[in-house]
């Protein structure tokens, strides 16, 4: 839920592509989860939700990475499966109030 | 080197290491990633140095039970000792993240639950006879488990009954410390206390306030 919540977050900021790094620093700033942000438990939980149909994800080029001198990214984004689950775990989740408009399902 | 970059070289070695054996694609996949992973998390940091590479060193460390699951789940071996090995690193997993949701007590009750099972391996694996030899053993076993239950029952009643918590931390701690690890355990005791005080004070302030 974390991750889909801060990737929904950060899609609606206009981010719809993040990188582990990225994600990792955006759950930290949210105070969400120290664990989660550890690299095990980061690209674990990363590797099965691409699994499971909830993020789609791609390498980088090459060539883009190597411009700006550093290694490529492995770009992640919220799949429509993710986006409706996250709005379903939400409905369901007690307590939840109203979903953040930027972060339904498009 | 700086500290920060032996942080990374170590998390790249230890990649290296547990990806090792992996089908190439998935191997490298896994490498570059975390590669990508650290060169973002220093390029991002305003500044070098020891604060940095605790960061990194933590955020290695406190996913290692989940590198070792994700291993197995990605291990050419299967069958039950795979199985097996996969739920016992899942509660390892488990542990590693009560541990971090507790914080400091949390670490002190994983250490005594260590002391008390060490303990009580110790004396489950003495052979049943009455060699004078492994009498040291057994009273060494029977020290680590009433030690660590000492320190497990005073880390549970410190929030509630600070003293009588403190008497038993010390109880289980003391004694241990002369023997193991006095400079971790007794430091540790003693911070758990003072993390319960502290929050017991700031929950005292705040309830002050909702009074006020």
């Amino acid at each position: 839920m974390a991750i889909l919540r801060t990737a929904l977050e950060l899609r609606a900021a206009g981010r719809g592509e993040f990188y582990g790094y990225l994600i990792a620093s955006s759950i930290k700033d949210r105070g969400e989860s120290r664990t989660l942000t550890a690299h095990g438990t980061l690209y674990k939980a990363l590797d099965r939700m691409r699994t499971a149909g909830l993020l789609t994800s791609r390498w980088e080029d090459p060539q883009a990475a190597a411009d700006e001198d550093r290694p490529r990214r492995r770009l992640y984004e919220v799949s429509a499966l993710g986006a409706a689950a996250f709005a379903e775990a939400e409905r369901s989740a007690p307590n939840s109030g109203s979903l953040n408009p930027g972060l339904q399902p498009s | 080197m700086s500290s920060d970059a032996a942080a990374a070289s170590f998390t790249l070695w230890w990649t290296r290491l547990y990806t090792s054996g992996l089908q190439p694609c998935l191997r490298d996949e896994r490498r570059d990633e975390i590669a990508s992973d650290i060169f973002e998390h220093r390029h991002a940091a305003a500044t070098s140095g020891p604060m940095l590479a605790l960061a990194i060193a933590l955020r290695c460390l406190l996913g290692i039970p989940a590198d070792l699951a994700w291993r197995v789940e990605h291990s050419a071996v299967a069958g039950m000792p795979a199985r097996l090995l996969l739920a016992a690193l899942g509660r390892i997993e488990n542990t590693a993240r009560w541990v971090n949701r507790r914080g400091l007590p949390g670490l002190t009750m994983l250490l005594a639950g260590l002391y008390l099972l060490g303990g009580a391996l110790v004396i489950l694996t003495l052979p049943m006879n009455n060699n004078p030899d492994l009498r040291g053993v057994f009273v060494f076993g029977a020290w680590c488990m009433l030690a660590g239950g000492l320190i497990l029952l005073g880390s549970r009643l410190t929030s509630r009954r600070p003293w009588r918590g403190l008497a038993l931390l010390l109880g289980g701690a003391v004694p241990l410390g002369a023997m193991l690890f006095a400079t971790v355990i007794i430091p540790m005791a003693t911070a758990v206390v003072a993390w319960h005080a502290v929050a017991r004070s700031r929950a005292a302030t705040r309830q002050r306030g909702i009074a006020g």
